[in-house]
C-alpha cells in the first residue's frame, strides 16, 4: 500500500508539473536584462560623443557572464561595446555604463559613491537600486522586468534620457537625504 | 557573520534560454527518473535506480553546448517588447556566507508558508538526506546517516544572519520550539553541507545552517495568530520602519500549547505508575523577541527566547508523570556589525557580540530512604567575542582572510537539591582565538579551485587545523561538477569538559580531545531546463575521537573521545520551479553508517529516505502544499527496531486577500501513522510515538506597502 501510494503521488505530482510545459515559454531574465542594457545605449545621451561604449560589470553572478557574452563586441549606433568585468579604479574612469549586481544596499551605495559626478550610467537589478541613487533599475516584478529611472541621479551624471525610454519607465524619487 | 558575499559556483547556473529539447522527450526522461526514484520500496530497487539513471542519461542536451539564439533574438526586440516578455527568475544571490563550495539547499519564506512548517526541525526534515528525531524535549537532526542518540546537534553549526546560535554549555543547535526565532521572521535559510570548520571553526562538521531574517520595510505592522491541535496558540506582532538611512524591525511572539492530555508509555504500564499514562505532561510555553536595527552600514541585532517545556518521558530516572520535571532554556544575544567597502574590490566586515544561555532543569526523583525530592541542574554561560573578515578581489581570483576571538566570560554549572546547598558548582572561563583564510582561484578556464584553512587555538586543548580544498568544474553553462575534501572538528563543550559532579559524572581518564571528521564529497549539478535542475552527490565521511558518555565500573559515567564512525552514501534530487508558483522537490538519499570500532551499524540511521514536496497554485488565490516523506527503519540505542515511517502533510495557504489578510490551514500526519522516534541512552523508553494527525490554522493581518 505505502510504496504504491508514494509512487503514485510522485508520478501525479510530476506529471501535473510537466503538463503546462508545452504551452508557456519563459525566458531567462538574465538574457532579457542584457537586452535591456543594450537598449539603454540607444536611448541615453552622454555629454561627450563616444567612440566606443565601455560597460563595467560589478557583479559576480551568472548575469555578468550573460552580459559579457551578449554585449561584448556588439555595435550600438556604430559604437563598439566592450565589457569589463570588475573594473579597477582606473578602469572605472573610462566606463560609460556600470552594471551593479550586488544584492545588498551597502555594497551598491559604496559603488555609487565612487562613480558620482562621472557621467556614468549606473544600472542595477535590485528593488531599491534606483531609490538609493542608481540611475536605472531593472526590477523583476512578478513575471516581467520593469524599468525604474531616477531622474535626479541622471541629472547629476549629466546624462539625458530619451522620452521614449522614460515613457516606459517608472520615475523614482530618491528616498534618502543627500549625503555629506 | 553577515558578509554579503554572494554565493557563487554552487548556484552559478547560467541557463541560457530554453533547453533545445523536444518537450515530449523531456517529459519522458523526467517521469521515468521520478518513477525510478520512487521505486525504492519495491522488491526491485536496482531496477528503480537503473530507471532513474536511464532517465537522466536519456535527457537530451546533457552535454551539448547551449545555443545562444534566444539571446541574439532578444537583442533585436524593441524596448517596448522587452517590457512585455515573461521572465523566469534565476536563483537569487545569497547573502553573507564565507561559502562552502558544496551541495547547497536554499529554503525560502514562501516555502515555509506553503508547506506549513512549524519549527526549523520540520523545515530541515524536508531537505534531501536530513532527518529529525523529537523526544518531546528537543528536536535532533541527523545528517548523512549520523544522529548519535543522546547528542545535542553539536555537529551542526546553526546561525542567524551569520551569528552563531549554538550555546557555550552544550554546543546545541536548537531546532524545535526551542529555536529562538519565529519562523515568520525568516527570509530564507541557507543550508551548506559538508565540513565548514575551515572558515567557521567548531560545530561545522556536517552542515552549516544559516537563517537569514527578513529586511525591514517602510511602515509595516503585522499581527498573526495561530491555533493548533492540543490548544496550541501563537500570537505575533511585528513592526518595521524605514527612514533615510535608518531601518528597524521589531518583533515579539508568544506560544503556548497544552499538549496531548494523555500520553501512553508502555514501559510504565503498571498500576504504581498510573498504568503508563502521563497526564497533561506535554505542555510548552515560549516567549520570543527580535530586534534588527540598521543605520547605513552599521547593524545591531538582538534576540531573546525563553522556553518552558514539561518532560513526560521520565528521562534520567525521574519520577514518571511528575510535572515538576521540566526543561527551561533561555537564550539571548546582541550582535553589532559594520561593513566597510574599502574599494570596489575590497570589503571588510567587523562584528562584535555578546551572548547568553541558561538551562534550568528541575527533575523529580525518588530515592529509598530519602523519599521524593526535586534536583535541579542549572547551567548558565555568557560569552563575548569579535571577528574581522577581509575579502579582496584580484582580477578573477578572490582572497578571504579573517580572525576571531571569543571569551566565555563565565560558564557556571550547578547541581542542587531544592532547599539544600549545591552538591556541585563550578565556574570556568575558556577562550578561543582563530585565524583563517581561503583563496578562490580561477586560473584555468572552467575550473575554480577553492583552498583554505583555519587554525584555532583553544585555552582548553590547544591547537586545531582545519583545511579544505574544493575543485569546481563547469563542464558547460548548465553543468557543474565538484569535488570537496575537508577536515572539520567539534571542540568539547563546557558540559563535557567541566561538569564533573561525582554523583553521576566522574572525571575522565584522559583529557578530552576535539572530535574530528574527514570528509570527501562529489557533487554533480545540472540544469535540465531553466526551470528544472538536478543534483547528485556522493560522500564518504570518517569521524574520529567522537565524545561519548561511557559507563564506569563505579556506576558513574565519564566523557571520553574514543569512538569512531564512518558513513558513506549517495543522494539524488530534482527541483522544478515555475514563475506561476508551481514548484516541486523530489529527493532520494541512501546512506550507510557504521561504528568503526566494532563494525556495527549505527543506531538512529535510516538507510533510505525518499521525499517529495510540491506546491500547486490554486485559482490565483493561493497554494496547496503537499509533503510526502518516507524513511526506512532504524535501530534504536538498545538494539530494537523502529519501523519505517511514512509522513504526509498538507497545507492550503492563501495569497494576500483584500490586501491585508493571509490564511493557511494545515494537517500534519494526515494518514495518522503516529511515527516512532528512537530514544537515547538516558531514556527509559527505546522509542516513543509522535502525535498522529494534527491541525493548524493561521491568520495574519498586515498593514504596509505591497510586498513583491
Amino acid at each position: 500500500m505505502k510504496p504504491m501510494l508514494l509512487r503514485l503521488a510522485c508520478a501525479l505530482g510530476l506529471i501535473s508539473l510537466l503538463a503546462p510545459l508545452a504551452w508557456t515559454q519563459l525566458v531567462d531574465e538574465r538574457a532579457v536584462k542584457a537586452a535591456f542594457v543594450f537598449n539603454l545605449t540607444k536611448y541615453v545621451e552622454w555629454p561627450q560623443p563616444n567612440h566606443e561604449l565601455i560597460v563595467g560589470v560589478n557583479d559576480d553572478s551568472p548575469t555578468a557572464e550573460t552580459l559579457k557574452k551578449v554585449l561584448d563586441g556588439r555595435n550600438s549606433e556604430s559604437r563598439p561595446i566592450r565589457v569589463l568585468l570588475f573594473p579597477s579604479d582606473a578602469q572605472l574612469e573610462q566606463c560609460n555604463i556600470l552594471y551593479v549586481g550586488h544584492s545588498s544596499p551597502k555594497k551598491w551605495r559604496a559603488v555609487l559613491e565612487r562613480v558620482r559626478n562621472k557621467n556614468i550610467l549606473t544600472v542595477g537589478d535590485s528593488d531599491s537600486f534606483a531609490k538609493d541613487g542608481g540611475i536605472v533599475g531593472l526590477v523583476t516584478a512578478g513575471d516581467h522586468i520593469q524599468i525604474e529611472v531616477n531622474l535626479a541621479a541622471a541629472a547629476e551624471a549629466h546624462l539625458k534620457i530619451s522620452s521614449r525610454l522614460l515613457h516606459l519607465s517608472t520615475i523614482v524619487q530618491p528616498t534618502h537625504e543627500a549625503r555629506h | 557573520m553577515n558578509l554579503n558575499l554572494p554565493i557563487r559556483d554552487s548556484l552559478a547556473r547560467s541557463a541560457s534560454g530554453l533547453a533545445g529539447v523536444a518537450p515530449r522527450a523531456l517529459k519522458f526522461s523526467v517521469i521515468s527518473t521520478i518513477l525510478g526514484l520512487c521505486g525504492l520500496r519495491t522488491t526491485l530497487p536496482r531496477l528503480g535506480y537503473t530507471a532513474a539513471l536511464l532517465g537522466i542519461l536519456l535527457c537530451p542536451g546533457l552535454t551539448s553546448a547551449q545555443t545562444t539564439t534566444d539571446e541574439n533574438d532578444l537583442i533585436q526586440l524593441s524596448i517596448e517588447d522587452l517590457t512585455k516578455i515573461k521572465v523566469f527568475s534565476a536563483s537569487r544571490h545569497l547573502e553573507g556566507l564565507r561559502e562552502a563550495p558544496s551541495a547547497v539547499t536554499i529554503i525560502t519564506a514562501d516555502e515555509i508558508k506553503r508547506y506549513g512548517w512549524r519549527t526549523l526541525g520540520e523545515v530541515l526534515r524536508s531537505v534531501r538526506g536530513f532527518y529529525i528525531s523529537d523526544d518531546r524535549q528537543y528536536t535532533y537532526l541527523g545528517v548523512r546517516g549520523i544522529l548519535r542518540p543522546g547528542d545535542y546537534n553539536t555537529r551542526i553549526l546553526l546561525q542567524v544572519n551569520g551569528h552563531r546560535l549554538n550555546d557555550n554549555i552544550y554546543d546545541q543547535a536548537m531546532l524545535g520550539t526551542e529555536f529562538p526565532l519565529d519562523l515568520d521572521l525568516i527570509d530564507h535559510i541557507e543550508i551548506v553541507r559538508g565540513p565548514g570548520s575551515s572558515l567557521f571553526g567548531t560545530n561545522a562538521v556536517f552542515a552549516i545552517i544559516n537563517v537569514i531574517t527578513r529586511r525591514a520595510s517602510k511602515g509595516t505592522l503585522e499581527a498573526s495568530g495561530e491555533t493548533e491541535s492540543f490548544l496550541g496558540r501563537t500570537g505575533r506582532l511585528t513592526a518595521s520602519a524605514e527612514k533615510g538611512r535608518w531601518s528597524g524591525l521589531f518583533s515579539g511572539s508568544l506560544y503556548r500549547s497544552n499538549g496531548p492530555e494523555k500520553l501512553f508509555f508502555p514501559e510504565f504500564a503498571a498500576p504504581a505508575t498510573n498504568n503508563g499514562i502521563a497526564l497533561n505532561m506535554d505542555w510548552n510555553h515560549v516567549g520570543q523577541a527580535f530586534v534588527d536595527v540598521q543605520y547605513g552600514n552599521l547593524r545591531l541585532q538582538s534576540f531573546f527566547s525563553n522556553r518552558n517545556k514539561v518532560v513526560p518521558t521520565a528521562s534520567y530516572g525521574a519520577i514518571f508523570d511528575d510535572p515538576r520535571t521540566l526543561d527551561r532554556d533561555t537564550r539571548g544575544g546582541l550582535d553589532v556589525s559594520y561593513h566597510l567597502n574599502l574599494s570596489p574590490q575590497t570589503d571588510l566586515d567587523l562584528r562584535t557580540y555578546y551572548d547568553g544561555y541558561e538551562y534550568y532543569g528541575p527533575s523529580a526523583y525518588e530515592a529509598p530512604g530519602t523519599g521524593r525530592y526535586v534536583q535541579v541542574t542549572r547551567q548558565r554561560a555568557d560569552w563575548s567575542g569579535a571577528e574581522a573578515n577581509l575579502g579582496v578581489q584580484l582580477g578573477k581570483q578572490r582572497i578571504t582572510i579573517g580572525g576571531e576571538y571569543e571569551h566565555t566570560l563565565n560558564a557556571s554549572q550547578k547541581n542542587y537539591v531544592v532547599g539544600q546547598m549545591p552538591s556541585f558548582a563550578v565556574n570556568n572561563d575558556p577562550w578561543l582565538t582563530a585565524v583563517y583564510g581561503e583563496a578562490q582561484l580561477n586560473l584555468i578556464p572552467k575550473v575554480t579551485i577553492r583552498a583554505g584553512g583555519r587554525f584555532d587555538w583553544y585555552s582548553t586543548f590547544g591547537g586545531m587545523l582545519s583545511p579544505r580544498v574544493a575543485v569546481i568544474y563547469s563542464l558547460n553553462p548548465r553543468t557543474t561538477l565538484k569535488y570537496v575534501f575537508g577536515r572539520a572538528f567539534r571542540a568539547p563543550g563546557a558540559f563535557e569538559e567541566f561538569y564533573i559532579d561525582n554523583i553521576s559524572i566522574q572525571a575522565p581518564p584522559r583529557p578530552l580531545r576535539p572530535e574530528q571528521i574527514q570528509s570527501n564529497e562529489i557533487v554533480f549539478e545540472h540544469n535540465l531546463a531553466p526551470w528544472l535542475s538536478m543534483t547528485a552527490d556522493g560522500y564518504y565521511n570518517h569521524l574520529n575521537n567522537i565524545i561519548e558518555n561511557v559507563e564506569a565500573p563505579s556506576g558513574l559515567s565519564y566523557f571520553v573521545s574514543d569512538a569512531q564512525d564512518w558513513a558513506r552514501g549517495i543522494e539524488f534530487e530534482l527541483e522544478a520551479k515555475r514563475a506561476s508558483g508551481l514548484a516541486a522537490r523530489a529527493s532520494y538519499a541512501f546512506s550507510n553508517a557504521y561504528n568503526s570500532n566494532d563494525g556495527a551499524r549505527l543506531a538512529n540511521s535510516p538507510r533510505r529516505q525518499a521525499k517529495l514536496n510540491a506546491t500547486l497554485p490554486i485559482v490565483h488565490r493561493g497554494f496547496a502544499g503537499l509533503e510526502l516523506l518516507s524513511f526506512s527503519e532504524q535501530q534504536t540505542f538498545e538494539g530494537t527496531t523502529v519501523p519505517a515511517s511514512f509522513l504526509c502533510n498538507v497545507t492550503l495557504s492563501s495569497k494576500p486577500l483584500w490586501r491585508h489578510w493571509e490564511f493557511s490551514a494545515s494537517s500534519y500526519d494526515v494518514l495518522n501513522h503516529r511515527l516512532f522516534t528512537p530514544m537515547g541512552p538516558n531514556d527509559p523508553e527505546s522509542a516513543i510515538r509522535q502525535d498522529g494527525r494534527t491541525f493548524r490554522f493561521k491568520v495574519s493581518y498586515r498593514v504596509g506597502p505591497e510586498r513583491k
